[in-house]
């Protein structure tokens, strides 16, 4: 389900309503979410639905058994009852057994019987989950006497291994398969057949591996205590405004929330929530979608390999990758603005994920601006771990490259975003050597607009490495941006296009910035909000691109 | 808060004007008294887009014409009958360059002496002019039936309920009037300055048709069908053009059709098809006119310019940002290729 489409506005109005009518009754409402969660993820593909409940499963034992050393018996059972529930509920059965049929508005459910349990997969998925949970139960008296650091240490190694193999089998199978296949035919001149298995990606496996995991490590560290409530710490992992693109949560910030009474928002908040929303869905529908006309147009002759010539006009590939570089921001922060819109009219607080990051003036700003969920993530479970800047410079160097190439393969299997991460690590080990710090005061206002003018241009390089589907497409742009800075007819084109679906973004981020406040409207008079809200309106009303397009970090 | 309103109303004018001007082609229709949409009569308003700005003339008989025609066909006169819908009523052009005075002007040139009755009124469907054709059409003595058949016409026919096949497949009756968003218009036309905001007020037109366009979803989800999921839907990656056209609403086209052939015959007027070709780009068309196993176009008598469109490929032929109409460059060609047809028809 998409947030930019009428399916989700109709099921956000059934939960808001049904949710609130919940009030001061926790436990329904969490189990409500999780309920509504579960929908909202299964809208995809029901079946994956079974992977979320599998790392829930996982991570609920493995936080109880490093914090307390032990589960209970209750623990136990219904960790064990939840899995067996859900593998029959979402991989035996062949949900396209099921289908509905309305006429005016009458609704019929058909169930073609003949099909509906025949499905081998689903039977073996439900014996290996069978057969799992009785060799976690024959294995756990064993574990249990273990020394209480060897069992820490066992349990967060199996957690993060078994989360890693998940999401490394979906999301980096395909890579490798193909790269052997590929060498395999090089070698011996035979396709073979058995490594291509075509494995689906599951939307969001991404940010929630990565979310559970924070949540498994912080109480091994000790940082948070372990949750004793199966449903709440599902909730946590599956939260539907946050669960397929983030922000990636952490345990101590998010988890908290489900468990104390939730208010009905404030005035305030429903105002900042509903602002948040429209805000996200201007800047998807209005300047990203609109951008991806440009984007797509200048990179598909190159992506296709239809066309291995460098333009003579390379300003106009130049206006690409600014076109690029405002599609992917708006994609992605306005899928998070969403996210915290939503939560917040579900009175939780989601963590900001993007703070004006095209105003960084050096590259470790932008890193504390961009992704912030992943930045942070990234920083506390892999850069400091690895040393940090505590050692020599080349140390530090290494470990940030190192953090960056990793950060960079997190989006996916591919050389483009290892190089894009690589390209990043350098970034910011050469800022760091050459100790240009841009903090506020250390330069004059202009010198500071020149090197963030200079820091979106390294940032728009970046992009490229990033959206090129092939490393032709990288030199031919290189090449004709550096060789031919010609504009043609095309250039001033799409400069108006963009300077048209994006100068207002423009204007209100110069005022944020300004003010130092991601919600400047709050103090400002009704008749400029007003203004702002029906340039907003008319905008998604008129300008929105037509045909609601997927999310760009959806593939990650 | 009324000043809130106001001031809502002027932005949401300049809005419109500063960023996203809204094509102003305003419709004026009441009912007529065989119980479908006729053109108000004896009108002037004008049609205006960021490309051109056009007036349209409305005469006393609810025709688009610049004079007034008797029912009685004066001697040596070839009448030539037209039915149709936007296309036909020559939207977005002006009268002179719509494609039925250039095929006038051709037939003319090549020494026919031609009145053209144009009954088109934008959004009928071929139920529709089924019912003009009887009800006003023949009453004007035609030599020449012309039909303007369009893609829409498949769905118009359906909702409009006005015909349905029997279980033996034959053409029946069934509604006795239809006339959509009547009790809307109605209200609409009874505000003051109605007409004035229609044809001035990009605000009232761009709220208008999002209503319009509202209202046609909402009946249309009210009374269709669907299967949930749509397995044509997953399995089909992205449109096919020409769309997939329901079984039934094809039958009920081709019956339409044969119906008004049948009714123009009988009265000894041939009838002529003009199938205005579905624009995917400015290179390609295609054809919706129904392709039964009757082999409908060896049956009826259709005049497609699709061959001629694309000897101009590339060249604008349907106004891209407004209604999608015929471009005067296509009314010259669709006039003409009309004009080459008639002189072998008459």
């Amino acid at each position: 389900m998409l947030f930019n489409s009428p399916e989700f506005a109709i099921f956000f109005l059934i939960i808001f309503f049904a949710y609130w009518s919940l009030r001061k009754r926790l436990t329904p409402q969490n189990h409500l979410l999780l309920v509504a969660s579960y929908v909202f993820y299964g809208w995809w593909d029901v079946r994956f639905l079974f992977l979320i409940v599998l790392t829930t499963v996982i991570d609920y034992c493995a936080a109880l058994l490093i914090d307390r050393g032990a589960l209970t018996v209750r623990q136990r059972v219904s960790a064990s009852t939840f899995l067996i529930v859900c593998a029959l509920l979402f991989v035996v059965p062949q949900w396209q057994a099921l289908w509905l049929t309305r006429e005016g508005l009458a609704y019929s459910l058909h169930v073609d019987w003949s099909m509906l349990f025949d499905n081998p997969f689903g039977w073996k998925v439900l014996g290996a989950t069978l057969t799992a949970i009785a060799l976690g139960n024959a294995v756990y008296p064993f574990v249990r006497n273990l020394s209480e650091g060897a069992l820490r240490k066992l349990i967060v190694t199996a957690s993060i291994v078994a989360n890693l193999t998940i999401l490394g089998f979906f999301k980096y199978f395909n890579f490798f398969a193909d790269s052997f296949a590929e060498l395999y035919v090089r070698i011996l001149g035979v396709q073979p057949d058995w490594v291509t298995l075509n494995i689906v990606l599951p939307v969001g496996i991404s940010f929630y591996t990565f979310q559970t995991m924070s949540y498994t490590i912080d109480v091994y560290r000790r940082d948070m205590k372990a949750t004793d409530r199966l449903s709440e710490f599902a909730t946590y992992l599956a939260f539907f405004p946050q669960l397929v693109a983030g922000p990636i949560e952490r345990g101590a910030h998010l988890l908290p929330q489900f468990q104390r009474p939730r208010h009905w928002p404030s005035r305030e908040q429903i105002r900042e929530g509903v602002w948040l929303i429209f805000w996200g869905l201007f800047k998807k529908l209005v300047i990203a979608d609109n951008m991806a006309t440009i984007v797509n147009r200048s990179f598909e002759p190159f992506d296709s390999l239809s066309s291995t010539v460098a333009p003579t006009d390379g300003l106009t590939l130049l206006v690409a990758l600014y076109a690029f570089a405002l599609q992917i921001y708006c994609d992605f922060s306005g899928y998070s603005d969403i996210a915290r819109g939503t939560g917040k009219l579900l009175g939780f607080d989601i963590m900001v994920n993007f703070r004006l990051p095209y105003f960084a003036t050096s590259p470790s700003s932008f890193w504390r601006r961009w992704h912030i969920s992943l930045s942070t993530w990234l920083r506390d479970y892999l850069y400091i771990p690895l040393g940090g800047n505590r050692g020599s410079p080349w140390m530090t160097y290494r470990n940030l490259t190192l953090t960056m190439v990793l950060g960079g393969l997190w989006h996916g299997a591919a050389w483009n975003f290892a190089l894009w991460g690589l390209y990043h690590g350098l970034l910011l080990s050469v800022y760091r050597a050459l100790n240009l710090r841009t903090e506020r005061g250390a330069y004059r206002w202009w010198t500071l607009g020149a090197m963030g003018l200079l820091m979106f241009h390294f940032t728009c390089i970046g992009w490229l490495l990033f959206r090129a589907q092939n490393v032709e497409t990288i030199g031919i742009f290189l090449e004709s941006i550096i060789l031919h800075p010609v504009a043609s007819g095309q250039t001033f084109s799409d400069l108006k296009d963009i300077l048209f679906y994006g100068w207002f973004l423009l204007l209100f981020q110069v005022i944020q910035e300004r003010t130092n406040d991601l919600n400047p409207m709050r103090r400002w008079h009704w008749f400029w909000r007003l203004n702002v809200w029906l340039y907003i309106l008319m905008s998604l009303w008129t300008l929105s691109s037509a045909g609601g397009q997927e999310f760009i970090y959806f593939a990650f | 808060m009324l000043v809130a309103v106001a001031w809502t109303l002027v932005a949401a004018e300049l809005f419109l004007r500063a960023f996203a001007p809204v094509p102003m082609l305003p419709r004026f229709v009441e009912p007529t008294y065989y119980g479908v949409r006729g053109n108000s009569p004896d009108m002037q308003f004008l049609h205006r887009t960021r490309d051109y700005e056009i007036q349209i003339r409305i005469n006393k008989q609810g025709m688009r014409a610049d004079r007034e025609f008797t029912y009685e066909k004066p001697p040596g006169v070839t009448r030539i009958v037209v039915l149709g819908d936007s296309f036909g009523l020559g939207y977005e052009v002006d009268l002179q360059n719509t494609f039925l005075s250039r095929m006038e002007q051709r037939l003319t040139a090549a020494g026919r002496k031609v009145e053209v009755i144009n009954l088109s009124v934008s959004g009928h469907g071929t139920a529709e002019e089924l019912l003009v054709l009887q009800n006003e059409g023949l009453r004007y003595f035609p030599d020449l039936v012309l039909l303007v058949w369009h893609e829409t016409d498949y769905q118009n026919n359906a909702e409009s309920r006005l015909f349905r096949l029997d279980e033996r497949g034959r053409l029946v009756r069934e509604a006795q009037s239809y006339l959509p968003a009547e009790a809307i218009r109605a209200f609409l036309a009874r505000i003051p300055g109605y007409q004035w905001l229609s044809t001035h007020s990009q605000a009232f037109t761009f709220l208008r048709e999002k209503g319009a366009s509202w209202y046609k979803i909402v009946t249309r989800f009210l009374s269709g069908s669907q299967r949930y999921p749509a397995l044509d839907e997953i399995n089909v990656a992205q449109v096919e053009y020409p769309p997939v056209v329901p079984e039934g609403e094809k039958r009920l086209a081709l019956a339409l059709l044969q119906r008004i052939k049948e009714e123009s015959t009988t009265n000894g007027a041939a009838l002529l098809i003009l199938d205005v070709p579905v624009r995917i780009s400015r290179s390609e068309f295609y054809s919706s006119f129904p392709r039964g196993d009757e082999g409908a176009p060896l049956y009826f008598n259709v005049v497609n310019p699709i061959p001629v469109f694309e000897q101009h490929e590339g060249e604008l032929l349907y106004w891209e940002q407004s209604h999608g109409h015929f471009t005067p460059l296509a009314c010259r060609l669709v006039g003409e290729e009309l004009a080459t047809a008639i002189l072998t028809v008459l």
